[in-house]
């Protein structure tokens, strides 16, 4: 029986082509229960959750014009933790299954290449995973409702569309865009992803984001540019400086109001050029809010969907052979994939589960591995009166998430630091 | 309708802003029809590809028309001038063309192509006393012409993928004994041995082409091809 396979979506036809031996588009999210985990069940969960998710269960395959996403002939097996996080996802695994699920003490992570959705629905799918390992262990009567959905049903058609198509515009939106400051750092001989994660209450947090008139993600975006500002100032003559910018993700759900669970979101490079004036954290989360609410409207997101999809029916680029498209598409990563921003600030925001649910999970996390040139990136993920900001990076120093999480002391919002296993208050 | 002086809202059909006077200067209402007037607005500037083009075209002319004219004048003839205005003729039919056009019509111009191509080879056996037009050029062209408009139509053409895998396999086939016909030609018009190469290609298309051809009844097997190959 031949198994079922789709197309890429638009956004997952560049992660394919810019993966290397040592590097894949990976993230994280993972769940901590009140109790150790039973890998017993949590495979029977995985097994489970096969025929209601088929766009997760997919292996990456290699055509003659395109990669194309293939249905598994079995469920992943559940691994315990093997490395750190976010452990490089070779070709070969992905050729198996493209995303992997782990178990450590009381904690459930799911990691996904970045090529089957994007941290949206891994939320999606980790709440399900979660419910069904639930049901199974604890006997809880979870309800189907919001994003637990019910696995009895057929997976819906417009769970398994590519959104982009749908949604892109008749023109195009430039790329261009000024290039932005680039972190450094020398490479950590240990390898691997390093993270630094800092817990916050997220009253605090909205407390004072409400104070400066923005938003939660403008808060951090405007106190992370501050950040890299400061770094910039501290290493770069001035005269060499360049813009702060930060890459945030947005959730197109919401723009275009649809329920795919495949890959929709598109970046926005927000940011200040601190050049022209030494800005102050007020002004920077006013120019951001505004900045976001303007970039992020549904006309111009269609226009940078275009951007995209058009070159993706081009009569050329469908008939070059797949080793030209990657050439191609490698070429216009490296020039504006990761140029034109600083670093990555994904929030997830606040992620709210059944009570049925709720008295089993203790925490959850967020985190989105390095990307290709950024040696560090942030993930934000709000879960119960907690907020998770993780920080990772493949480099020595820890200049940033110092700067960072110290400018949030100063602020009066008290944060818990965690990296590996020692934990300081600061 | 605004003042734009007090910025008060005016009723409609007013002319001036009562309180300060000043003109309105689109007193029309929007409810009522309103007449364009061509001669207030500025005229926008259409002829920047025309423009290019009328001196791409300009430029096309001058050099054919000048090479045949020093050519005259120098040997009493259009000598190796003919050479040069043909070149620039078939060049400007195959590349300046279809750029006249909003864009490029493949239907048109695929055909306007080879006939050009045709055309310029007629010139260059007639120029040169060759016996080669009607027995080589003229055939294997038509015959490329003819592959490429089928393989045109059948990218385009909107039918089953099965059909479409048929008639791909026939295309291949059909196009390994063009190869074998074009070998015929060769040999027709110039004194080499039949058949030499050209079994080996038709061959090869051959195999290819029937693969095709099987494949589309094999379901599986289509639907694999078209996982590895969908563009």
């Amino acid at each position: 029986m031949s198994r079922s396979w789709m197309r890429l979506d638009n956004a997952a036809l560049i992660f394919p082509a810019v993966r290397n031996s040592r590097w894949a588009n990976t993230f994280r999210l993972s769940a901590d229960l009140t109790d150790p985990v039973d890998p017993a069940v949590l495979q029977q969960a995985v097994e489970d959750l096969m025929p209601r998710f088929p766009s997760y269960y997919l292996r990456l395959g290699t055509g003659f014009f395109w990669y194309f996403l293939e249905e598994v002939k079995a469920p992943p097996r559940v691994r315990p933790e093997y490395a750190y996080p976010l452990a490089h996802m070779s070709a070969r695994e992905q050729r198996q299954c493209c995303f992997r699920v782990l178990y450590h003490d009381r904690r459930v992570a799911v990691e996904f290449f970045h090529v089957l959705t994007d941290g949206t629905g891994g939320v999606i799918f980790l709440k399900n995973l979660l419910a069904q390992y639930i049901r199974l262990r604890y006997g809880e009567e979870v309800p189907s409702g919001g994003d637990i959905l019910c696995l009895e049903e057929e997976p819906r058609e417009i769970e398994l569309t590519d959104a982009f198509q749908r949604c892109s515009g008749k023109y195009p939106l430039s790329r261009r865009e000024d290039t932005a400051y680039r972190l450094r750092g020398r490479p950590d001989p240990r390898g691997g992803t390093h993270v630094i994660t800092g817990l916050v209450k997220t009253a605090d947090l909205k407390a004072a984001a409400k104070a400066c008139g923005a938003t939660v993600t403008a808060l951090l975006s405007a106190l992370m540019t501050d950040t890299i500002t400061e770094i910039q100032a501290a290493h770069v003559p001035r005269k060499s400086w360049k813009p702060v910018k930060v890459t945030v993700p947005v959730n197109l759900r919401k723009v275009f109001d649809t329920e795919t669970l495949r890959n929709f979101s598109l970046v926005l490079n927000i940011g200040v050029d601190p050049r022209l004036k030494d800005y102050s954290l007020e002004e920077l989360c006013r120019e951001y809010r505004e900045q976001m609410a303007l970039e992020s409207a549904p006309e111009k997101m269609a226009g940078r969907i275009a951007a995209n999809v058009l070159p993706q029916w081009a009569m050329g680029m469908r008939v070059a052979p797949l080793f030209l498209k990657t050439l191609v598409l490698r070429a216009i990563y490296s020039r504006v994939g990761e140029r034109k921003g600083c670093i990555n600030i994904s929030n997830m925001g606040q992620v709210n589960l059944p009570p049925e649910m709720a008295r089993h999970v203790d925490r959850m996390d967020f985190m989105i591995g390095v990307q290709f040139t950024y040696p560090n990136n942030c993930s934000v993920v709000s879960y119960g009166d907690t907020t998770c900001i993780n920080m990772v990076r493949n480099i020595q120093e820890t200049e940033l998430e110092r700067r960072f999480f110290t400018r949030l002391v100063r602020m009066g919002i008290p944060v818990l630091i965690e990296s590996g296993d020692a934990e300081e208050e600061l | 309708m605004y003042c734009v002086k007090c910025g008060v809202q005016l009723e409609d059909g007013l002319t001036a802003c009562p309180l300060c006077s000043t003109p309105v200067w689109n007193p029309e209402p929007a409810k009522r029809n309103i007449h364009y007037n061509p001669d207030l607005y500025p005229k926008q500037d259409v002829r920047g590809k025309f423009t290019i083009l009328s001196l791409v075209t300009l430029i096309f002319a001058a050099i054919s028309l000048g090479c045949l004219i020093a050519c005259l004048n120098y040997y009493g003839r259009a000598d190796w001038s003919a050479y040069v205005a043909f070149s620039a003729l078939f060049l400007y039919v195959t590349a300046v063309l279809p750029a006249w056009f909003p864009r490029y019509y493949p239907v048109i111009f695929i055909p306007v192509t080879f006939a050009a191509l045709e055309g310029f080879l007629l010139f260059l056996c007639l120029y040169t006393g060759g016996h080669w037009f009607l027995s080589l050029a003229f055939p294997v062209v038509g015959m490329v012409f003819l592959f490429t408009y089928a393989a045109f139509w059948l990218a385009r053409a909107g039918i089953l993928p099965r059909l479409k895998l048929r008639l791909l396999g026939i295309w291949f086939i059909l196009l390994g004994a063009a190869t074998m016909l074009i070998e015929l030609f060769i040999h027709i018009t110039f004194p080499l041995p039949m058949f030499n190469w050209s079994l080996y290609t038709a061959g090869v298309f051959a195999v290819f082409g029937l693969f095709l051809f099987i494949a589309s009844f094999i379901k599986p097997l289509r639907r694999a091809l078209y996982k590895k190959t969908f563009v």
